[in-house]
């Protein structure tokens, strides 16, 4: 590269100057240094320019940031990295997304608490509800122990429907004031846990929110996504036929709630098909890692009948060598 | 004939997905429902809603794990979690149908693949540039408009200069041995360039070698081959000017051809280069005078082999 103070040493200064100016102006252009000068004389000629459009030749950024607000307060409303929707985000309960985990954390952290007085509640609640302390209606019923501990009795409607029914009727029953009191105690024990056990009830409802939510968030997307499952071909055995043949495919797609975690937590373990569903995800995945290094299987079937079906007969489309010599002239 | 596109795992997969078979609401959601409702707290809880469906949402005010219930704030989507769960799921998967739930699928996959593209291009708009973006033009134009704005009479003075600039040796722009270097590159040496040179005193070893990319030849003789091409006009420059396909008007000697006021008569007012301090013009004027400024702000590699930089 020949420099300034050298160039000046060899032609105009001033000429010398605007030399090295365009030079690291035109440099900045990529890719031009393997450009024939005709070539890029006749793009630049071709080039069309931002004239006449204020609002875009006034941008100083390439996208205002208002604009990557758009997309991502309104698009960007899934579960992926930078809000992207994932498959499970629309239809994920299909393989359990966000409630398997959930159930298995809730019970996970009801074996960290001590639930057994509202089990107990929930015990007498039952048996209250099975007649097993006593007649429902009039009573007595009667609770032997535990936080409603006690005889109801129910209390005869007055005035009694006209005409009188089989049986007296009771308002309330005994049971409706022995459950009062027993939904009161399990809301009490409730209460009472959520204060003896903050994180692990905060836990909970978290993750009982996020299950609801997700129903909320599929019903949403669905919708917005225009997937009608009232409209959807039933039976559709073409559909199907492309699902199987993409199958190799999606085992390459690996990542978290993508389309290989989808289907294998949606396959059926107990029956062949659906291993064979795992299996062909597995199956596309070692023929890429095969085919990086040029090892190919013979597991194909082949597609074509064997023996081929007979020719048809068709309409005779050569020339005979009689025929041929007929059309010569002589 | 037909090519064999399935293997038998599919052939097997294919037989019970078109039986609707293979693929159903997760095995493994329904036995974390199960693990669920196996423990003593649900066992009791749902021996009792089987009795009274009104304690469906007992606790959905406060802990609805201890009820199966839907939280409160969710009521219009059901009261027990588990069934909301479950119909969503069963629903998600075609409810029995396998097809339509492979339907569903492609569906899901068209709509996050594309929307995923413009939600990570928007992410990324606002940062892959680094601080690079200068204007749309120059976005749009690979930034040919960085060097002028005016690409018609831009492109125009350019194909006018037919193969005078090599683009690969453009830190060489403007040096006499670059320019003659082009013009034996196109068609070797050529006497008019020969007789001139050696008439204004460069070396004949130079004069014969200047084929070889690789010469060493300094300023001084340079500058002595810049003299010759002052000298080098009417048909002797008309030559040169086929030789490089050059059609532009009112180069009278051939050191014009290193003038760019005189090669970008077109546009020549309108190049500018990028500095420190944004685009700034190179000529000034009509006149062709240079931008002298730009002796402070080009970069310093440019400016002086030594680390100095002229005033």
């Amino acid at each position: 590269m020949i420099t300034l103070d050298r160039l000046q040493q060899i032609i105009p200064a001033d000429q010398a100057l605007a030399n090295k100016a365009l030079s690291v102006a035109l440099q900045q252009i990529n890719g031009i240094s393997n450009t024939p000068l005709p070539f890029f004389a006749k793009t630049v000629s071709e080039l069309e320019t931002t004239q006449n459009l204020p609002l875009i030749t006034a941008l100083t950024t390439a996208v205002p940031p208002a604009v990557a607000n758009y997309y991502t307060s309104t698009l960007a409303v899934g579960s992926g990295a930078n809000g992207d929707v994932q498959i499970t985000d629309i239809i994920g309960l299909a393989a359990g997304w966000v409630a398997t985990d959930a159930f298995t954390q809730t019970v996970s952290i009801f074996s960290k608490m001590n639930l057994s007085a509202l089990t107990a509640i929930y015990n007498t609640m039952y048996h209250a509800l099975n007649g097993d302390y006593g007649p429902t209606d009039s009573g007595p019923l009667t609770i032997p122990s535990g936080p409603c501990a006690g005889t109801y009795n129910g209390t005869l409607e007055d005035p009694q429907p006209d005409p009188p029914p089989p049986t007296p009727v009771y308002n309330p029953t005994a049971i409706d004031l022995a459950m009062a009191c027993l939904i009161g105690s399990a809301q009490t024990e409730i209460a009472n846990l959520e204060s003896s056990y903050p994180t692990e009830t905060a836990e909970l409802n978290t993750i009982w929110s996020n299950m609801a939510q997700q129903v909320v968030q599929e019903n949403t997307l669905q919708l917005i996504v225009k997937l009608d499952y009232a409209n959807l071909t039933a039976n559709d055995r073409s559909s199907v036929y492309g699902f199987i043949f993409n199958l190799p495919s999606y085992g390459s797609q690996t990542e978290q709630g993508g389309v290989a975690w989808f289907l294998e937590n949606m396959a059926n373990l107990s029956n062949l098909g659906g291993e064979a569903v795992i299996a062909c995800l597995r199956e596309g995945k070692n023929q890429l890692a095969l085919g990086t290094s040029g090892i190919y299987t013979n597991s194909n079937i082949p597609a074509d009948p064997n023996p081929p079906p007979p020719s048809a007969n068709l309409i005779p489309s050569t020339y005979s060598s009689a025929e041929a010599q007929n059309l010569i002239v002589k | 004939m037909t090519t064999s596109i399935l293997t038998p795992l599919q052939l097997i997969a294919g037989a019970s997905l078109l039986q609707n078979q293979g693929l159903g609401l997760s095995t493994k959601l329904t036995a974390a429902e199960t693990a669920y409702s196996a423990t003593p707290l649900m066992t009791a809880f749902f021996q009792a809603l089987a009795l009274d469906s009104a304690l469906a949402t007992l606790a959905a005010n406060s802990v609805p794990a201890f009820s199966n219930s839907v939280p409160s704030a969710y009521s219009t989507l059901g009261s027990q979690m588990t069934t909301v769960i479950n119909t969503q799921g069963a629903h998600d998967a075609g409810n029995g149908d396998t097809s339509k739930f492979i339907q569903a699928l492609n569906l899901c996959l068209a709509y996050t693949e594309n929307t995923n593209i413009f939600i990570n291009s928007a992410v990324n708009s606002q940062t892959y540039l680094a601080n690079t973006f200068t204007t749309t033009n120059d976005m749009i134009t690979g930034d040919v408009t960085k060097v002028n704005l005016a690409t018609t009479a831009f492109g125009d003075d350019l194909i006018n200069l037919g193969n005078l600039i090599d683009l690969s040796s453009l830190s060489d722009l403007g040096s006499p041995l670059n320019l003659v270097q082009r013009i034996v590159s196109l068609t070797g040496n050529i006497p008019v360039v020969s007789v001139a040179f050696l008439l204004a005193g460069v070396p004949q070893d130079v004069v014969l070698n200047l084929a070889n990319p690789t010469i060493n030849v300094s300023d001084s003789i340079q500058k002595l081959m810049y003299q010759a091409m002052t000298t080098i006009t009417g048909s002797d420059l008309t030559q040169i000017l086929k030789i490089l396909k050059v059609t532009t008007t009112n180069i009278d000697t051939m050191a014009d051809l290193l003038n760019p006021a005189k090669i970008f008569p077109n546009s020549y007012q309108s190049l500018t280069v990028t500095t420190p301090n944004g685009p700034r013009a190179i000529y000034l004027d009509s006149n062709a005078t240079v931008n002298t400024t730009l002796a402070q702000s080009l970069p310093a590699y440019v400016l002086s082999s030594t680390g100095f930089v002229p005033q």
